[in-house]
């Protein structure tokens, strides 16, 4: 009897639930991992811990196992528990045997669509084990009858999003309804970690920890360049131990070698630690990985963006066709729309037996889409990142990635998403949709072997997300100011948050800012005299204020109704420029705009007219440092006429034509391209930083150009390179200001002086330009004059509380509370420029957009580089992305809103004076 | 697009021109058009039915005749409702707003002041605190006749207080001018406002619609700016509350913008 079984040191009290799920896994024919065990015992021993494992190792039994064990010992063991209030309720409920245990295991995931799948596997999981939990959902797609049922009791294991743990955090009975939770899982950490909806996870688990601080957080990440730092930031104020199940000792290991062999060895050791430490659990699941490129027949001259992209179709579709279900990658909605239309076009074969899926769409649509791909009733599906997290999809067997992998992390997870169960292969084919992806694939292959990956950082100090948290926190029981700030400083995002900064919230939340500026009418919320308790003021409030929990901030969405069933929605930019009758494409079908009213377009097929792809403008991955770097690599190679592989082979003739016409660039050169057209002055140049640091840099030099000889110059940038823009007319306006100054250089040639066009800069004037002196203030000066911050507000001002939502569900009475972001901005800069939000906005665009500390290091290195300047006849194949880019419209302005409308007047004004 | 005029000009210039190698840091003017005297753009004349307007940068306009301002669209208080409904707005708003409304009184030199409706943005902003700032605002200029023609935001809010002495109508007419808050086509007006309405030879002059106009730049960019817009029958004027949105009008045939902006009374581009 697992009871009395002696044990050298002590009892098992968890001999029970060890028992049942032993033998569950043997009816099953499988043996647990070494890892899944030392996940458990990590549990049952009281620890917190990240468990790194690919897709499709058992990692959802990794962190489940060891609370089923827990849960199922407690039934017979009364009094485990050191929570004893908590503890004899939960007894006497589960002797009553009348209901189910409250809420014990909070799961949180990142997406809905996987809290689906998530919850639909546990409930099977418990069921299985005879495990007395009730398993539930409650995301935003939740129906209000569930949900209710929830607000008078919750189910032992809840499987939710940050936002709905946010909600539940926002109601009073928070305390009574949250305190019971034993173990907190994140799913998918590594998508939430360097987001806001991180913070927001983090801000929730410390109010969960202040409540029980015997509460433990388990972990789920893909593979990261700094686990370590996840791991710290999931539970902040830990020690770390690592434990590699894998025969394998990673270098950071500090362990000996011979110990690190077996895993068993380093867990009983770090069992003698004194304090129940964070554990990061390497799962020694090895997936292998059938990497293959899809060749277009011939090569386009000229790279652009989905150029190429319509004839490799045929190509995809017969990847499909060969393989069993395929989940088809692409990098965008509007891309998942371009390659479905195209794949029907081409394969009409396939036509029923693929589908198309991504955020827009409705989740019912979604729903079905997944059902269908499940039940093997289908065999491909069109996709974005919205499959690239865990949906269990036992049944893909290929994964195609259309376009740019942007990043070896990414481009491995996509890749396991094929080959879901442990043991089996991952096939992965990649389709390149413009020569230069072919290097990047190169590139990435070569970075999934070497098993260099990317890390991603956590964001500190966003103090909207922390406005949001506090006003929650008084709509939910209130709070104590100072008790608060303890609290608050013990998440990893604000653990430097100053007594000042969090004065400032306070007022902020409580009079509307610090005292001299404070807003007479404002009220949010208000102090209880007797307890001195911060609460909100009113239950009007506290509605509206959970209407706009969450951090993911969208452009105004549209909602799409064909008759009365809702198709999806899409961005307010896109369909604001269209006119009834104008036709648009979604979800692979054609659709007619008919009416446009209060947020809700109203639509019918129509298959008569063209029909435009719809754009979705918002987060473009950029491609990751580490993969530009290897990009430079391979670049580098070619200089020595080096093509290490049939990718590089591939695109040899093109980079050829691009050493022919300008020059293909060594790693320790940077390459100037002017040339001129019929728009103006192009100039291209290539630091190859990635797309974040180049808007940053385009913004910097774009700025001083624009300084010191006032033009307006339009600046591009791709992950590659910038192209400023001098428009034709304002060159010719300006140029009799321009002094000559040095002779410009081709290649050691004296530039003959009768190329009048040619805008040409000197070396020394590049060196300027690109100095890295002066670089803070001029970002300053341009982040204070320029349209970066105003736009940047749009997501602050909606995640403090400025702007109310306006979807078609919320009351009337918040139709006199609509101001936009940008007027909000305005206000403040004109009526309260010490806003702290305005600070923000200014130091995300900084840290986070335009990666400051980056791009002065890039600045930095720029100064040892060779300037190699060109003046091509043409656009070369690395120029015309980028020209293709700006086209397709991703460039910064580098004057404000204001001084340009100021500028357009004038021309207007002059033009009125002829 | 603007440029197109100005390239042709311009191209006379290039031929004459040195060849461009290099940039100089300079902060000298753009263009020589700055050194010539330039015309008073703050505001602009505009024969309206058998009446002259001016329009002025500051988005109001004046009817000399009568010495009379016009503005439209004023939502004083939307500062205090968004406080009162717990969204940070800064308090000076509304404050500033007078402050721009005193300073047209007395450049102007007013008699008369018309508001065209939503004078106040909502229940919460017609309070003690606003009431007693009016009252501070209305002694300023005493000796001018105030009225406001209802808008629908007045409909929630109510008039202000009666002590204030500023006139509430649901519309007013001068001859065959007629002032109402919202446009002659706009369906969500109570028909009591829209009544009294002789298509065939009044003139309608009116707010509501908060109306501006795009401009296009060279590289594409479309910039919003308030503007008054002209039918031949009609007259919307732009919003003057600072802390208001505005609302990109269409082009039809026959209609004008005129943007006021930027210090400026601008015609704008017809297309």
């Amino acid at each position: 009897m697992p009871r009395t079984k002696p044990a050298p040191t002590r009892i098992d009290p968890f001999a029970l639930g060890r028992a049942r799920v032993e033998a569950y896994f043997s009816s099953r024919g499988w043996c647990p991992f070494r890892f899944q065990e030392e996940c458990w015992d990590a549990y049952l021993a009281g620890r917190s811990g990240l468990v790194h494992a690919p897709t499709g190792s058992g990692k959802t039994w990794s962190v489940f196992g060891g609370p089923a064990i827990e849960g199922i010992s407690d039934f017979k063991l009364p009094g485990v528990e050191s929570t004893t209030a908590v503890t004899s309720r939960r007894n006497r409920e589960i002797e009553n045997r009348k209901s189910s245990a409250p809420l014990t295991l909070l799961w949180l995931t990142p997406m809905r669509a996987l809290a689906n799948d998530t919850a639909h596997n546990l409930d099977r999981f418990c069921k299985a084990l005879a495990l007395n939990w009730s398993v539930e959902l409650r995301t935003s797609d939740t129906t209000q009858t569930v949900r209710k049922k929830q607000r008078e009791r919750l189910p032992s294991l809840l499987v939710t999003t940050p936002e709905s743990l946010s909600m539940l955090l926002s109601y009073e009975d928070a305390y009574a309804k949250l305190s019971t939770i034993r173990c907190v899982v994140v799913d998918e950490w590594h998508e939430l970690l360097s987001t806001k909806r991180g913070t927001q996870t983090e801000l929730g688990l410390t109010r969960l920890r202040a409540w029980n601080p015997a509460i433990r957080t388990w972990g789920l990440s893909a593979t990261l360049g700094n686990l370590e730092e996840a791991g710290r930031v999931l539970v902040p104020g830990h020690s770390i131990d690592r434990v590699h199940s894998a025969n394998r000792a990673s270098d950071s290991d500090p362990r000996p070698a011979g110990e690190a062999t077996t895993g068993t060895l380093a867990l009983s050791s770090s069992f003698l630690t004194p304090h129940p430490s964070f554990l990061t659990i390497h799962s020694n699941i090895e997936k292998t990985l059938h990497f293959h490129t899809v060749y277009p027949t011939t090569l386009e001259r000229f790279p652009w963006a989905g150029h190429i992209g319509g004839r490799m179709a045929e190509n995809v579709g017969k990847v499909i066709r060969d393989g069993g279900s395929t989940l088809v990658f692409t990098n965008t909605r509007a891309q998942a729309e371009i390659w479905f239309r195209q794949l029907m076009r081409q394969c009409p074969d396939l036509i029923g037996q693929i589908a198309i899926h991504h955020g827009s769409l409705d989740r019912k649509l979604r729903n079905a889409v997944e059902d269908l791909l499940r039940a093997g009733k289908i065999k491909a599906v069109v996709c974005t990142s919205s499959l690239d997290l865990g949906v269990d999809f036992a049944a893909v067997d290929q994964v195609i990635q259309v376009g740019s992998p942007k990043g070896i992390a990414r481009l491995m997870q996509r890749a396991g998403r094929s080959g879901h169960r442990p043991g089996e292969p991952s096939h992965l084919y990649c389709v390149p949709t413009h020569a230069f992806e072919l290097i990047e694939f190169s590139a990435a292959r070569e970075g999934i072997q070497l098993k260099t990956v990317e890390s991603r950082r956590p964001i500190m100090k966003p103090l909207d997300v922390l406005v949001q948290h506090v006003i929650t926190l008084s709509a939910g029981g209130g709070f104590d100011v100072d008790a608060l700030y303890d609290e608050v400083i013990r998440s990893h995002a604000f653990k430097d948050l100053t007594r000042q900064e969090w004065s400032w919230v306070i007022d902020f939340v409580t009079r509307g800012g610090p005292t001299l500026t404070a807003y007479d009418r404002f009220q949010k919320i208000k102090r209880d005299e007797l307890t001195g308790r911060w609460t909100i003021a009113n239950d009007r409030l506290a509605r509206l204020h959970r209407l706009g929990i969450g951090t993911i901030v969208g452009d105004g969405t549209i909602t799409l109704v064909h008759g009365h069933k809702k198709l999806g929605t899409v961005e307010e930019g896109f369909i604001g420029k269209m006119k009834p009758g104008d036709v648009f494409t979604f979800a692979g079908q054609a659709l007619e705009l008919l009416s446009l009213r209060q947020m809700v377009a109203k639509v019918r097929p129509n298959k008569k007219k063209t029909a435009t792809i719809v754009s979705w403008p918002g987060a473009k991955f950029p491609l990751s440092t580490m993969l530009s770097q290897k990009v430079r690599e391979r670049l580098e190679q070619a200089t020595n006429d080096l093509y290490v592989d049939d990718e590089m082979k591939t695109v040899r003739p093109i980079l050829e034509i691009q050493a022919r016409w300008s020059h293909l660039p060594k790693s320790s050169q940077l390459l100037i391209e002017t040339m001129t057209s019929r728009e103006g002055v192009h100039i291209y140049f290539y630091p190859f930083l990635g797309r974040l640091v180049h808007e940053g840099l385009a913004a910097v030099v774009g700025h001083r150009i624009g300084r010191s000889t006032k033009l307006p110059v339009t600046a591009t940038f791709t992950d590659y390179g910038i192209e400023l823009l001098i428009p034709r007319q304002q060159v010719i306006h300006s140029r009799a200001m321009l002094t000559k100054r040095g002779m410009v250089q081709i290649k050691g040639e004296a530039l003959p002086s009768n190329i009048e066009e040619r805008a040409g800069f000197s070396q020394q004037r590049w060196r300027e330009l690109l100095s890295p002196a002066t670089l803070l203030t001029d970002l300053f000066e341009c982040l204070n004059a320029g349209e970066l911050a105003r736009r940047q507000f749009r997501e602050i001002a909606r995640i403090a509380g400025l702007l109310v939502p306006n979807t078609p569900g919320s009351p009337k009475s918040t139709r006199q509370l609509q101001a936009s972001s940008e007027l909000f901005y305005d206000v403040f800069v004109e009526f309260d420029p010490q806003n702290l939000l305005l600070e923000q906005a200014r130091r995300e665009v900084l840290e986070q957009q335009l990666e400051v500390k980056r791009l002065s290091s890039a600045l930095e290195a720029l100064k040892d580089q060779q300037i190699v300047m060109t003046y091509p006849e043409r656009f070369t194949p690395m120029a015309f992305p980028l020209w293709a880019q700006r086209i397709a419209s991703q460039t910064i302005r580098t004057e404000a809103g204001h001084d340009r409308i100021e500028r357009m007047l004038e021309e207007l004004e002059r033009a009125a004076e002829r | 697009m603007i440029e197109s005029n100005e390239c042709s000009k311009n191209s006379n210039v290039r031929q004459s021109g040195e060849p461009l190698t290099g940039f100089a840091p300079t902060n000298s003017g753009l263009s020589s058009a700055a050194l010539q005297p330039k015309k008073d753009r703050s505001k602009m004349e505009l024969k309206f039915g058998n009446e002259t307007f001016i329009l002025l940068a500051d988005r109001a306009m004046l009817w000399p005749r009568r010495k009379m301002l016009i503005v439209a669209d004023t939502h004083f208080g939307k500062d205090a409702l968004f406080q009162a409904r717990g969204i940070p707005v800064p308090n000076d708003v509304t404050s500033n707003d007078l402050l721009r409304l005193s300073a047209l009184l007395d450049l102007t030199e007013s008699r008369e002041l018309l508001v065209l409706g939503d004078f106040f943005h909502g229940k919460e902003s017609n309070d003690a605190e606003m009431t007693r700032a009016l009252h501070q605002w209305r002694g300023k200029h005493a000796d001018v006749t105030m009225t406001i023609v209802r808008g629908n935001h007045d409909r929630h809010a109510g008039d202000p207080c009666e002590t204030l002495g500023i006139d509430c109508l649901n519309s007013l007419r001068f001859d065959d001018i007629k002032f109402q808050h919202a446009p002659r086509d706009d369906r969500e007006m109570p028909a009591e406002v829209m009544s009294d309405f002789d298509s065939e030879t009044d003139h309608l002059i009116c707010g509501h619609l908060h109306p501006a106009t795009t401009l296009t730049d060279f590289d594409g960019t479309v910039m919003k700016v308030p503007c008054f817009v002209v039918d031949p029958a009609q007259l919307i004027l732009p919003a003057f509350g600072r802390f208001t949105g505005t609302c990109a009008m269409e082009h039809v045939a026959g209609r004008q913008f005129l943007i006021a902006s930027h210090g400026r009374v601008l015609r704008a581009p017809t297309r």
